[in-house]
């Protein structure tokens, strides 16, 4: 939409003909140039003090976007893969082995000082132990994620942390090789060293580390909002049927077995031996679920967008996506006590293509995306996308009731012609890779009540616990923004109602 | 169901099983309306496979094998195409796992098996003649290659938090952030990080050149206090000239220790803070250097300095000439 048309929307009464009805209409795609002779996958991302881009790529150059141009202002990380931005334009880096923070003390224009905040976790060496973050939090700590190891790839002769083997399985008998050989004795994908499959939080000062939660697997996505609270997601695997969103508990297990070894006074071997039902006793609860395939296959970074921007969406905690052409939004519920929600996609442009990993945003409502892919699935540069703030009709809210939901939109809903489309199912707990869609049932709406803003609609058979709702609203049109930007929701029912 | 009708398969025997599907399917729905329709097998495939399927592996990166060689591999074998999706292993070195699809459903899977067929359709699998080596396309120019650098990456014989760093793209040391110390040093090049680089990190860099000095085995820091047996804590690097001076600290004992480039010599500055009583710096193997060290005394294998001396003082290394 140009520049004209949208003054004409904000000055003149809107008709549903005009009306932004698609995401290419309301946000503006633009990709941004790349250095050359450099490998262009992004690792972190970040937005300096006086507006310029700051991006850290694979192979650890950290560069500035100055003026259309790169600028290298330092140099020689290990597979960077998250950064915080800090006022004095100095930078707190996650790379494989380390919380760095790096400086520019002399005022050169180029980073001089390279300072481990922390180097405490452990590391077989092993390929998919990647760390993430690095995510301050309101106390001036550093939340960092740790994922576990594959046992598709082997572990070093020399490995940092001491090694725990539970289920008798040494360091020796994992026969550490680079060959690719598959190591069966070790569990699909294993925590061996201390606080692999952990969010930890760092001291900056003291570099001391305080294990948070555990049950992780590849905890992309480390957030930690004003108000402290934090935010992860995990990628879909053995012991996640889906990827998952969760909101992070002190102390408590998230899932993903291996990582309990690590609890005070396990005694009960190699945890993914154990039968589901046995760890499903000890895990806490995500906030949902982001449905394989029809939503998000990889989550990545989350954020919170700002209160006083992007319209409807302000203050929404959204994530990236590796394998699909879009972000993610989260919208959040409570039922008898259990915090829980919906997700549906955000900002699926056209042209914005895969590999979804970083998020930047900047203060004129942009989300720079930095993408990666490291030889699976994804893309590779940076791209724009600029929410330019075009009016159009958004679901606001999603809550549960006692036999169905009430969505709640930004503007006025035209009652005629309004449909629900509903099925549920759930998924397994298991060690397996993934899981189908159980018992998938489609459900029948009984009545659809709209009174302005609001749908309420009622289902005509009970709500069931422990199941995904996939939720498409049709024919939702209002008089003034036209046709509902996105129809299609995601509720994880963990809860239902009671009467 | 009608996906399941326009295919077209010119396979008798699939015809026939795909027939029988789709009344099977057909008849499942009059019985039950808790059926489901499945959606168009190009866009199940869209979400859940074209992240890392192509056509015919037109577009970089290229991640599993393209649809053309999957259509040659399992055209004639509904099952063992489905077998794989839901529990794929892994036969192909140096490519990634294929995830499970048990997400979907099987009817799902014997469309896309479908599709794919028809996608393909007259375009023959050829198979693709590999190159020898492959080249890195981002591999440092002949200036860049010359000049001092510091490059964190997995390295062999060393911890997995090591450090790489070159004088000169000649002459290079590995350095353990873990141990804090000098674990080896090279001449001839610096590292090859493309077999790491190119994938998720499964490899580790390659060292260019031959190693001609490796400090002991199993140390757990540079140094042997008197005063202290305690464990090293890293602290992080300067960049002085383009090369590191690392900091770290040894119990209540400070160091520094700088790299540095003197015409073509490596020099190690050495400084410290707090020793008590003695200070040995255990060395390997010298045969294959040129050594020398600018205070305290040689014993054991080991350079030793009493406090004053350990303040500061440096080592050099260069590879003795054949």
């Amino acid at each position: 939409m140009n520049k004209l048309l949208r003054i004409l929307l904000g000055t003149l009464s809107v008709s549903s003909l005009t009306a932004a009805e698609t995401w290419s209409d309301i946000c503006d795609y633009s990709k941004l140039p790349l250095p050359s002779g450099i490998d262009p996958q992004i690792g972190a991302l970040g937005i300096l003090p006086n507006g310029n881009i700051i991006a850290a790529f694979h192979r650890g150059e950290v560069m500035v976007l100055e003026g259309g141009k790169w600028r290298l202002w330092a140099s020689g990380l290990h597979e960077p893969l998250g950064m915080h931005v800090e006022n004095d334009g100095s930078i707190v880096v996650v790379q494989r082995a380390e919380l760095t923070k790096i400086s520019d003390t002399d005022a050169d224009g180029v980073a001089d000082t390279y300072e481990s905040l922390s180097s405490g976790w452990g590391m077989t060496g092993n390929y998919h132990e990647f760390a993430f973050g690095a995510a301050k939090a309101p106390d001036g700590t550093f939340y960092v994620a740790l994922g576990t190891g594959s046992n598709n790839g082997g572990t070093r002769p020399e490995i940092r942390g001491e090694w725990n083997d539970a289920g008798g399985i040494t360091h020796e008998s994992t026969k550490p090789t680079w060959t690719g050989k598959r190591e069966k004795s070790l569990p699909r994908m294993f925590a061996r060293v201390p606080y692999r499959g952990f969010v930890i939080k760092i001291n900056p000062k003291s570099g001391e580390i305080t294990p948070v939660a555990s049950g992780l697997r590849t905890p992309h996505g480390v957030h930690v909002n004003e108000a402290g609270e934090v935010f992860i997601n995990d990628n879909q695997g053995d012991w996640l049927g889906s990827s998952k969103l969760y909101k992070i508990e002190q102390g408590k297990f998230y899932g993903h077995a291996d990582s309990l070894i690590w609890m005070d006074g396990w005694d009960r071997g190699t945890p993914s031996e154990l039968p589901g039902e046995e760890l499903d006793k000890l895990r806490t609860k995500s906030l949902c679920f982001l449905p394989q395939g029809d939503l998000a296959n990889s989550p990545t970074q989350i954020l919170t967008l700002p209160e006083d921007g992007f319209g409807p969406y302000g203050g929404d905690l959204i994530m990236g996506e590796m394998n699909q052409a879009r972000l993610v939004r989260f919208l959040p519920d409570e039922v008898n006590g259990q915090e829980q929600g919906a997700v549906m996609k955000f900002m699926e442009h056209p042209e914005l293509g895969m590999g979804n990993a970083k998020l930047a945003l900047a203060a004129d409502d942009t989300i720079y995306v930095g993408k990666t892919h490291l030889s699976w699935a994804g893309d590779q540069g940076i791209v724009a996308l600029k929410y330019n703030n075009a009016p159009h009709l958004a679901i606001d809210k999603i809550e549960m009731t006692k036999s169905g939901f009430r969505v709640t939109l930004n503007e006025a809903a035209d009652a005629t012609d309004i449909a629900v489309k509903a099925v549920r199912y759930g998924l397994h707990y298991h060690k397996k890779y993934g899981s189908p869609k159980v018992d998938e049932t489609s459900i029948s709406t009984k009545s659809i009540n709209v009174d302005k803003t609001v749908i309420e609609f009622d289902f005509a058979s009970e709500m069931v616990p422990n199941q995904i709702y996939d939720i498409t609203l049709t024919g939702v049109k209002s008089v003034k923004f036209g046709k509902l930007i996105e129809p299609r929701f995601f509720y994880t029912a963990h809860e239902v109602h009671t009467k | 169901m009608s996906q399941l009708i326009v295919l077209d398969f010119s396979d008798k025997r699939m015809e026939h099983r795909t027939q029988h599907r789709v009344l099977a399917i057909l008849m499942s729905i009059a019985a039950s309306s808790q059926a489901f329709a499945i959606e168009e097998p190009s866009e199940i495939f869209k979400k859940n496979c074209s992240a890392c399927h192509q056509l015919a592996n037109e577009k970089k990166p290229v991640v599993g094998p393209s649809l053309v060689e999957i259509n040659h591999l399992y055209e004639k074998d509904e099952k063992k195409f489905i077998d794989w999706c839901v529990k794929p292993g892994k036969v192909r070195a140096g490519a990634i796992q294929m995830p499970s699809m048990a997400h979907l459903k099987k009817e799902e899977l014997a469309a896309v098996h479908g599709w794919i067929k028809e996608a393909t359709k007259g375009k023959a699998f050829v198979k693709e003649v590999k190159k020898k080596k492959p080249v890195d396309p981002y591999k440092l120019s002949e200036k860049e290659a010359g000049e001092p650098r510091i490059q964190r990456i997995f390295l062999p014989f060393s911890s997995p938090a090591s450090v790489a760093i070159t004088l000169d793209g000649e002459h290079s040391l590995c350095w353990d952030t873990l141990s804090c110390r000098l674990r080896y040093v090279w001449k001839g090049g610096f590292i090859d990080g493309y077999p790491y680089w190119r994938g998720n990190g499964g490899q580790v860099a390659k060292i260019v050149g031959g190693i001609y000095y490796q400090a002991p085995l199993g140390l757990a820091a540079s140094m042997k206090l008197a005063d202290s047996s305690a464990k090293p804590r890293y602290e992080g690097y300067k960049v002085i000239n383009g090369l590191p001076e690392f900091q770290y600290s040894i119990g209540k004992v400070k160091v520094s220790e700088a790299i540095s480039n003197d015409s073509g010599e490596m020099v190690i500055t050495i400084k410290t803070s707090g020793v008590v009583g003695s200070l040995t710096y255990p060395l390997g193997d010298l045969s294959k250097c040129d050594f020398s060290y600018s205070k305290g005394k040689l014993v054991d294998g080991a350079l030793v300095l009493n406090s004053k001396d350990a303040s500061e003082f440096t080592i050099r290394f260069s590879a003795k000439q054949k």
